[in-house]
């Protein structure tokens, strides 16, 4: 398990994407992104990439996402 | 009125599998990356999937469907050799640090959807997969994992691998020899 006080990890922050991260591990993320804008929009970046291709190829686009 | 030809596991089997046939295909068709061989994998797994419809036990029959299909493309690709690259696993970037990587432009209008079949279709197969069945279908990492077959983290390095490849791709960093079909 991640140390709650280890730098955030690239996977994490997909995670952060997909609303797959634990949650306690969601505060530590968050915060860590309010003081990285850098890394706050790659998080936009993956986000709209995500968005963009289901937006194109997405069977269930429309259906209520699974949480 | 066709009650003659039918039979409650037929019927069982429509109401629970055939829902799914779109995300069976779309699947099918980003891993072996051609329609017709995506159409043979799709039929052939919902052959399998009738056959053994008796050992399904109702709780999710989406991923249920999705593993055989995944299974049938993944067996088909093998066989006809339609991928020749393999995923080595690399550990060490499991739970690694972020690399310095350029924000750079995200996906916007400006990409048509060939564009990005293009981009996902040049990803090694089980980062297609991962991207396929996260993007397209929505499902979750355990769901993903339970699919391939392999640890949730896996499937964590996985979509973070392939996405960033995806934005190199889409960025312009495309390789500069296109595959011939």
């Amino acid at each position: 398990m991640v140390d709650r006080n280890s730098p955030v990890t690239e996977e994490e922050l997909h995670a952060y994407v997909d609303g797959e991260l634990p949650a306690d591990r969601l505060e530590a993320v968050t915060a860590w992104l309010a003081a990285h804008a850098d890394h706050a929009a790659l998080v936009a970046a993956w986000r709209a990439q995500a968005d963009g291709i289901r937006a194109r190829y997405g069977a269930v686009a429309s259906e209520r996402r699974r949480t | 009125m066709f009650s003659f030809t039918e039979s409650p596991r037929l019927t069982e089997f429509e109401r629970q599998v055939l829902p799914h046939l779109d995300a069976a295909y779309n699947l099918a068709r980003f891993l072996v990356r051609n329609d017709q061989d995506a159409e043979d994998v799709v039929q052939e797994a919902a052959l399998r999937a009738f056959r053994f419809f008796e050992g399904f036990r109702g709780e999710n029959s989406r991923a249920w469907f999705l593993s055989i299909v995944r299974n049938t493309a993944f067996t088909a690709l093998k066989r006809n050799r339609m991928d020749e690259e393999t995923v080595v696993f690399d550990e060490e970037l499991h739970g690694g640090q972020i690399p310095p990587l350029d924000v750079g432009l995200a996906l916007d209008r400006a990409h048509d959807r060939q564009t990005v079949r293009a981009a996902i279709e040049q990803l090694p197969a089980e980062f297609r997969e991962a991207i396929t069945l996260r993007e397209l279908e929505g499902m979750s990492y355990k769901e993903i994992a339970d699919i391939a077959g392999v640890p949730i983290g896996t499937i964590m390095s996985r979509l973070a691998r392939a996405r960033v490849q995806i934005k190199t791709y889409l960025d312009g960093g495309r390789p500069a020899l296109r595959r011939v079909k």
